[in-house]
């Protein structure tokens, strides 16, 4: 039912408006996810004021609470990348979790099995990741295509053997001598594969801008390169593709070989950057964070850097405000859940909808 | 081998949960509604279920409210992915993240700061004198909880309600010709509203097992993936009531066989993979046969013609 009471939203030209309005969503439903939120907050009786200020504080309140949300948005923005590389070529990756263990083990390997420059090492090291990633996301992709074999369950499950199989290589086969309790590692990985620090004394490597560039990267591609012509149609007109020739289980296969490889990469960066060494469990739940962190921007490349900052910002200085204020820091969690309900929900319009009858209801009472 | 039959009691108790969660799971999943919430619901039915009991004292109670809570959880899911147009697994993924994030947040909250509530009582168990000292079956059914006897209970009721009731056939219409669905004046979207309640009421169900009756308390993400795992049961065994029970049981043995394994110390973790590579197994099996029957289907059409 379209309603004429709504005032057309007036004409900006082409580019800009088009990003005003995409970047709109996304802020109107980090709006109402803060309400929701507060509203938790003040319900259990404390200030969701002071826990916004110790939040921001937190997160950027400082150049080492800077650096450290940049480190931690750093593996979002490539895990994230890698889900939406996948979802534009119509594959619901939901390995990427699995994909990025993979990835962090081989590469984990890969840095404390060779002896090599740095100038070698580094890229060898984060290729591994890469292709590990990518042979994870190969096997339901192929199952997807020559089995139609639904790849949204066989990725989920393959995060669950992922899990299990790295579990298993670092508790047995792999186990660095003399360690016990809870968290165990792999032997550290050689010095040669440290990934250089670009803001020292601070943790945050060449992986953040690595992380930008990819994104770059692949926004180019799906405008300029004939494979993201061809992606992006297989995505959103697969019947049309086919009939111009295009086989769309190649394409398919291919944007989940990518997919995975991001996701491996994402790994590595951990790895390489963080750890240095494969540790169980390893940073639970970074895939699924990218998955949000994607959701959150509908698939953008260009979108994804800021996001994953945004989304990191919020955990890192959720950490500080639990500090300070004594309020859990998963409230964050429930903030996050909540904006990306408030973002997917596509009609958007219902409220205004609503309201307009009302109006016009009112309106008609008056004029009675 | 004696590590199996070990096993037996504590597996059906384990599979139980998954079992009821995957129960709830099929009633989405024919309304084709594909539901990966399983986990978020059953987490949150845990939690509603310890906190009822320990506030009241009645695990009757804690049940119930566990049931109403999740049933209230779905719905308003389902007007999140059938009102306002969002992605329903999309909606699954954020679903499983705030459960996760409140019920932790809430615990904080009740519990100033500690890592589990402890229900005054959980559910009681059935003695069964009878069959105790017959070997495998009392290793099985001597000391079960109300709630296993419930979900063995619920393979035929769930069955019989898909396949042979108006609601069942209206389920599977949704879910599989939906046009044929509203051609025939079937209300397609308040079959999918039943279908979200019905799910989030069995799955409240579950969660209050696995918190009510395998540990008498509530922990930090206690589901541990079993709603997912529920949710591979619903794929292993195509939301067919009889399989999907089946697939629930084997899993549950390979979780309480993984238990017994970690107390000797030996390597559990191709154990914990069953689920999961047996789901994909029969994903892989079961799409087999597909092209060949498409390309049958596409020669008789040419014949016709």
């Amino acid at each position: 039912m379209a309603d004429q009471s709504i005032p057309r939203r007036a004409a900006v030209p082409g580019a800009v408006a088009r990003s005003l309005r995409a970047a709109a969503r996304p802020v109107v439903a980090i709006v109402l996810g803060f309400v929701v939120s507060g509203l938790i907050v003040l319900a259990t009786g404390k200030d969701p004021i002071e826990a916004g200020r110790a939040l921001v504080q937190g997160a950027v309140g400082s150049q080492s609470a800077i650096a450290g949300t940049l480190s931690l948005a750093t593996p979002l923005m490539l895990s994230a990348l890698a889900f939406a590389v996948a979802f534009r070529g119509s594959m619901f990756n939901a390995g990427v979790e699995g994909q990025l263990l993979i990835g962090a083990f081989v590469s984990a390997v890969v840095g404390f099995s060779f002896d090599l420059p740095p100038i070698l090492h580094i890229p060898l090291m984060l290729l591994a990741g890469a292709v590990g990633g990518a042979f994870w996301a190969f096997l339901p992709a192929i199952w997807r295509v020559s089995l139609r074999a639904n790849e949204i369950v066989t990725t989920l499950m393959m995060n669950f053997i992922a899990s299990a199989l790295t579990d298993y290589f670092v508790l047995y086969p792999f186990r660095a001598a003399g360690q016990s309790g809870s968290a165990i590692k792999t032997a550290t990985i050689h010095e040669s594969a440290y990934l250089p620090r670009i803001w020292p004394p601070y943790n945050l490597t060449i992986a953040l801008p690595i992380a930008i560039v990819c994104c770059v990267i692949v926004w180019y591609a799906f405008r300029r390169f004939v494979i993201g012509y061809e992606v992006r149609m297989v995505g959103t007109a697969p019947g049309f593709a086919s009939s111009s020739g295009i086989d769309p289980r190649r394409r398919q296969v291919a944007v989940m070989l990518i997919s995975g490889a991001l996701a491996g990469l994402a790994g590595a960066s951990q790895v390489g950057g963080v750890f240095h060494a494969f540790v169980s469990p390893f940073a639970s739940n970074l895939g699924f964070n990218g998955v949000l962190v994607a959701l959150l921007v509908g698939n953008g490349p260009l979108g994804i850097p800021p996001a994953a900052a945004f989304i990191a910002a919020l955990q890192g200085g959720a950490i500080t405000m639990e500090l300070t204020t004594t309020i859990s820091r998963y409230i964050v969690g429930a903030l996050t859940a909540t904006i990306i309900v408030f973002v997917s929900a596509r009609r958007f319009g219902w409220p205004a909808a609503i309201l307009a009858r009302i109006r016009r209801a009112r309106a008609q009472q008056t004029e009675s | 081998m004696d590590i199996l039959i070990a096993a037996l009691g504590p597996g059906l108790r384990t599979a139980s949960p998954i079992m009821l969660a995957a129960f709830g799971g099929i009633f989405t999943q024919r309304a084709g509604i594909f539901n990966i919430a399983l986990e978020g619901y059953m987490l949150v039915g845990a939690f509603v279920s310890v906190v009822a009991t320990y506030a009241t004292g009645s695990p009757l109670v804690g049940v119930s409210a566990a049931v109403a809570a999740v049933a209230l959880m779905a719905l308003v899911m389902a007007f999140v992915v059938l009102e306002l147009g969002a992605d329903v697994i999309i909606v699954g993924i954020a679903v499983n993240l705030l459960a996760s994030a409140l019920t932790s947040f809430l615990l904080q909250v009740i519990t100033g700061g500690a890592a589990f509530l402890r229900a005054p009582s959980g559910i009681p168990d059935v003695h069964l004198a009878a069959v105790a000292g017959v070997p495998i079956v009392g290793d099985l059914f001597a000391n079960q909880g109300i709630l296993v006897w419930v979900s063995l209970l619920l393979v035929p009721i769930v069955g019989t309600t898909i396949a042979r009731t108006s609601l069942g056939l209206r389920l599977r219409a949704v879910g599989e010709q939906p046009d044929a669905a509203i051609s025939s004046g079937v209300n397609v979207r308040r079959i999918q509203y039943v279908a979200f309640a019905l799910c989030g009421a069995i799955c409240g169900l579950a969660g209050a097992q696995l918190a009510l009756g395998l540990l008498s308390l509530f922990s930090f993400n206690m589901t541990a993936g079993r709603g997912i795992i529920a949710f591979a049961a619903v794929m292993f065994g195509a939301a067919k009531a009889r399989w999907v029970a089946v697939a629930a049981l084997i899993f549950g043995f390979a979780d309480a066989v993984a238990n017994r394994m970690q107390t000797l110390g030996l390597p559990v973790q191709f154990v914990v993979m069953v689920p999961y590579v047996l789901t994909i197994q029969v994903l892989l099996l079961v799409a087999v046969p597909w092209r060949p029957r498409a390309k049958r289907s596409a020669l008789g059409a040419a014949g016709q013609t």
